[in-house]
């Protein structure tokens, strides 16, 4: 036998399969991507903090990074901040989100829902944004409120101070409380109110109810909230970069950002290290996470039916919980609102007083609307926003399908692997990018493709759940019907699936797309100037000083994200009526 | 026919500067317009505050049809993406601008090619490189800043000394000397007024808690907003931000001269030629000095009170070597600074 002919037999097995079962072809090419888009940073990353040379230069093997960071006392300071601010915040956030998702959905409270929608609206704010809005109001001298309290207190020294731990976690709080309230609200919409009514039937109180059933009820809930946020906190640099390096508290984060970008000269090797780090703690977190959240999952699909939770009349008590809410939202959303807008009208950051009117300009919203670096910022992030959401969310489309319809064998590790990029933390899937790029022939670094890849890899689980949830709705049927009548697996993709899967396709959209026009915390590592997005140039206005600009900009990012989520609802709409029709 | 002139008169003016060079002395080299112009962009990575940079740039645009893609990063990181770029063989920049330290370590890496922008030649002697790698375009000398509003002109620090004054304990900002390289070398400097006491100085500024920030520019808008009502930085960012700021005159001011250079591997390299020339002009250097800055340009001076007296007084810098310079920033500083 020669060559050709072994080389045909070994392949025939295989290639016959293919040809038998077309869908074996879009199985493995889904398979191929993903494991490319999670397994390489994670291999240039192990890569990186092994080497013994810097970025680019060819190496040995070493251990030195490793041990040099871990005989660094500093570093077990590091890892003690990064678990109490991350725990702090979690807590905090979870505890906030709770209250107002109880206050809004369960109680009669008087603007209910006029609550409920206002806690989501931070998610159209770039994140860098709330944490500079917090320092405007509470840093130690000049914070807006730290003014406010000494003048009404007589006080000789400002009561707080945003530069500290304590500052850190509760502006991280609440940053990552809409989120949480997202996770509380879902379980208390779908939770099964007659535990609730047989307790009153028997004669508990209101609050007796909440704490002994509902809230035993929800605790998988808040636990996974607070999981997920303990995450998202711990990998978080938008709070870290404005907050924790003036106040030289050293978290994971920056000490990444420090040794990468910082440093004189930088040292990737070591924030590949830490980096490393960081990615195994935020592994064996989404691990529980995923083990919690998917038996709860399944719990909701087992007997989950269309409850509607009745309404808790709280008496006299609903002006007082109406007015908790307020509060909770007037610290989330209102107050940095306010100084965004304050800040984007005034020449420079100063306390209210009669010279503010003197003060008063448009030049942040001229300067940035005939800056070309700005305009610049802005397309690159829409086309970010929206061809990344749009790639991003087909490739979810069909690894959800792959994963909950078919009985293909190699599913399993198709989702085993999006295991990667839910716990990739931002900053070391940058590193871990920025290692495989740098030695990639490809004209990919420096790009905005280097972008683009980081934003689907890193959020590719959001738009996986938002297709998973819908997919599973979805009766095998109607494909399998095209299927037989002879459209391929792509025509019935298109024509069948696609339609059925357009709500959940346009929600992961929309999600993915607000997150993508806003996007900081790897951005700020892999972009380059040609390809600056919006969420670095927010950062460099903040650090060269331009916080006018920086506040005019955020509230312009502000305004094109509600655009484009209303664009996208539209589209999502005149397709139902077309199919009505 | 304007432009033809135009382009004439340069390459004329160019041939004129080449020919009364002393020899020894590196010659000016030619720019042309026209492949400048054909190759439509020019893209500079720099530590200027691209606000100061923007008329400059909008009058460079305007008269040649030459976009400038400008990224700005302090020094520190202008030159560690511009090393990263270069180690990786994917360098996007044709022009780099910093400080002296930062570009010298550049320079001996073999990230710039040799060019003397014509126009260079009417800067001072003392400014002028031998080798011809590195082009000196402003001087950057550093004073204590204040807020007008809350320091009365009779506690004005007036020399770095007075910083050390109980009065100002929390009250001062300043870079991250391990984050910010002209910081670290601003510190290292003082050697050449307080010679070995430097570090001493540096120990007791340290036990002062000043508030830390990313690069000299914040330090303005910290000064600005009251957060600390003096700081060390630049003079020229009183020009450069609004706010009620003004600088402490003193006897002499440390000074880093920035420089330009042509990128080894520039994919423009005759719009960067360009660029270089026309920042070196006096009608570039006019544009530069308006914004704040102090320029090479004999005769050409910032809007920024008793200016021309500030350059008599200048005392430059030296630069630590890469390995000192290290030292200072992960070693020395650090233990310094974040003692806890």
């Amino acid at each position: 036998m020669n060559g050709t002919a072994v080389l045909t037999h070994v392949f025939e097995r295989p290639l016959r399969a293919f040809r038998q079962d077309p869908q074996l072809w879009v199985i493995t090419v889904v398979g191929v991507v993903i494991a490319y888009l999670s397994l390489s940073p994670t291999i240039m990353l192990f890569y990186g903090s092994f080497l013994s040379k810097p970025l680019g230069v060819p190496g040995d093997f070493t251990l030195a990074h490793y041990i040099s960071a871990y005989t660094d006392p500093l570093t077990y300071q590091l890892l003690f901040n990064s678990f109490v601010f991350a725990t702090g915040s979690s807590i905090l956030a979870t505890f906030l989100a709770a209250t107002l998702a109880w206050i809004s959905i369960r109680t009669n409270a008087p603007f209910r829902k006029f609550f409920e929608l206002i806690a989501i609206v931070p998610n159209i704010f770039p994140p860098v944004m709330l944490a500079v809005s917090w320092t405007v109001l509470l840093s130690p001298r000049t914070g807006l409120i730290n003014r406010l309290l000494m003048n009404a207190f007589d006080l000789g020294t400002a009561p707080l101070n945003v530069y500290s731990l304590g500052g850190m976690i509760f502006v991280e709080a609440l940053i990552t409380t809409p989120l949480a309230f997202l996770i509380v609200s879902a379980s208390l919409y779908s939770m099964d109110p007659a535990l609730e009514e047989s307790a009153r039937v028997a004669g508990s109180s209101n609050f007796q109810v909440a704490w002994r059933i509902t809230f035993p009820i929800v605790r998988p809930a808040l636990l996974a909230s607070a999981m997920l946020n303990f995450v998202r906190a711990i990998e978080s640099f938008e709070t870290p970069a404005i907050i924790a390096l003036p106040a030289r508290i050293e978290v994971f984060t920056t000490k990444i950002y420090r040794e990468a970008i910082g440093a004189f000269p930088p040292n990737q090797n070591l924030a590949a290290t830490y980096a490393v780090s960081l990615l195994l703690i935020t592994m064996v977190f989404v691990y529980f996470y995923r083990r919690l959240t998917f038996r709860t999952e399944r719990y909701v699909t087992v007997t989950g039916r269309g409850y509607r939770p009745n309404i808790i009349d709280l008496g006299k008590w609903r002006y007082a919980a109406s007015a908790v809410a307020g509060l909770i939202l007037l610290l989330i959303v209102v107050l940095p609102f306010i100084v965004l807008v304050y800040v984007s009208f005034i020449t420079y950051v100063h306390v209210p007083s009669a010279k503010t009117w003197e003060l008063l300009t448009l030049d942040n919203y001229r300067s940035n609307l005939t800056d070309s670096r700005t305009f610049r910022a802005l397309q690159n992030s829409l086309l970010l926003a929206v061809g990344g959401a749009t790639l991003c969310m087909l490739i979810a489309s069909v690894t959800a399908w792959v994963t909950t319809k078919t009985k293909t064998a190699g599913r399993g590790l198709i989702e085993a692997l999006t295991f990667i990029p839910w716990a990739f933390p931002g900053t070391a899937l940058a590193i871990g990018l920025l290692w495989t790029y740098v030695y990639m022939p490809l004209p990919i670094y420096g790009t905005l493709w280097i972008l683009l890849i980081a934003y689907i890899t890193r959020f590719l689980p959001y738009g996986l759940r938002a297709m998973t949830s819908t997919v599973v709705q979805i009766h095998g049927d109607l494909p399998e019907a095209s299927l037989v009548c002879g459209a391929g697996f792509a025509t019935t993709f298109r024509r069948v699936l696609l339609p059925l899967l357009r709500p959940g396709f346009i929600a992961g959209w929309i999600i993915l797309a607000t997150i993508y026009l806003r996007e900081f915390s790897t951005s700020i590592f892999l972009y380059s100037p040609g390809s600056e997005p919006l969420g670095p140039l927010l950062y460099h206005f903040y650090v060269d000083g331009n916080l006018g600009p920086m506040c005019s900009l955020a509230l312009i990012v502000s305004v094109v994200c509600i655009t484009l989520i209303l664009v996208a609802r539209r589209i999502g709409k005149v397709g139902n009526q077309f199919e009505g029709h | 026919m304007n432009r033809a002139i135009n382009h004439w008169i340069l390459v004329l003016s160019v041939f004129a500067t080449a020919g009364s060079v002393v020899t020894g002395q590196v010659f000016a080299q030619t720019v042309s317009v026209e492949a400048a112009k054909q190759e439509g962009k020019v893209s500079v990575y720099g530590a200027q505050v691209p606000q100061a940079m923007k008329p400059l740039h909008a009058a460079f645009e305007k008269k040649y049809g030459i976009t400038v893609e400008y990224w700005r990063g302090d020094s520190t990181k202008v030159s560690e993406r511009a090393l990263t770029e270069w180690r990786a063989g994917k360098p996007g920049f044709d022009v780099v601008e910093g400080n002296r330290g930062v570009q010298l370590i550049m320079r001996d890496e073999g990230l710039f090619q040799k060019f003397v922008p014509p126009s260079s030649e009417k800067f001072p002697a003392q400014f002028k490189e031998k080798d011809g790698m590195i082009t000196p375009w402003r001087v950057l000398p550093i004073s204590i800043l204040y807020n007008t509003d809350m320091v009365k002109s009779g506690d004005l620090p007036k020399t770095f000394d007075d910083l050390l004054s109980p009065k100002w304990t929390g009250k001062i900002t300043m870079p991250d000397p391990t984050r910010h390289t002209t910081t670290a070398q601003f510190l290292w400097n003082l050697n050449k007024f307080k010679g070995d006491k430097w570090l001493d100085f540096v120990r007791a500024l340290a036990k002062q808690q000043p508030i830390l920030v990313e690069s000299l520019a914040p330090v303005t808008t910290t000064i600005i907003k009251g957060e600390a009502p003096v700081g060390l930085t630049y003079i020229k960012y009183i020009k450069q931000y609004k706010g009620p700021v003004d600088y402490v005159a003193m006897d002499k001011y440390l000074t880093d001269p920035n420089y330009m250079s042509l990128g080894a591997k520039a994919s423009h390299p005759n719009a960067a030629k360009l660029y270089l020339e026309y920042i070196c002009s006096a009608e570039g250097q006019k544009l530069v000095a308006e914004e704040g800055e102090f320029v090479m340009y004999p005769g050409i001076f910032p809007p920024i009170k008793d200016a021309e007296k500030v350059a008599p007084r200048t005392v430059f810098m030296d630069n630590p070597s890469e390995e000192e310079f290290k030292k200072l920033m992960t070693v020395t500083f650090r233990e310094i600074f974040f003692a806890k």
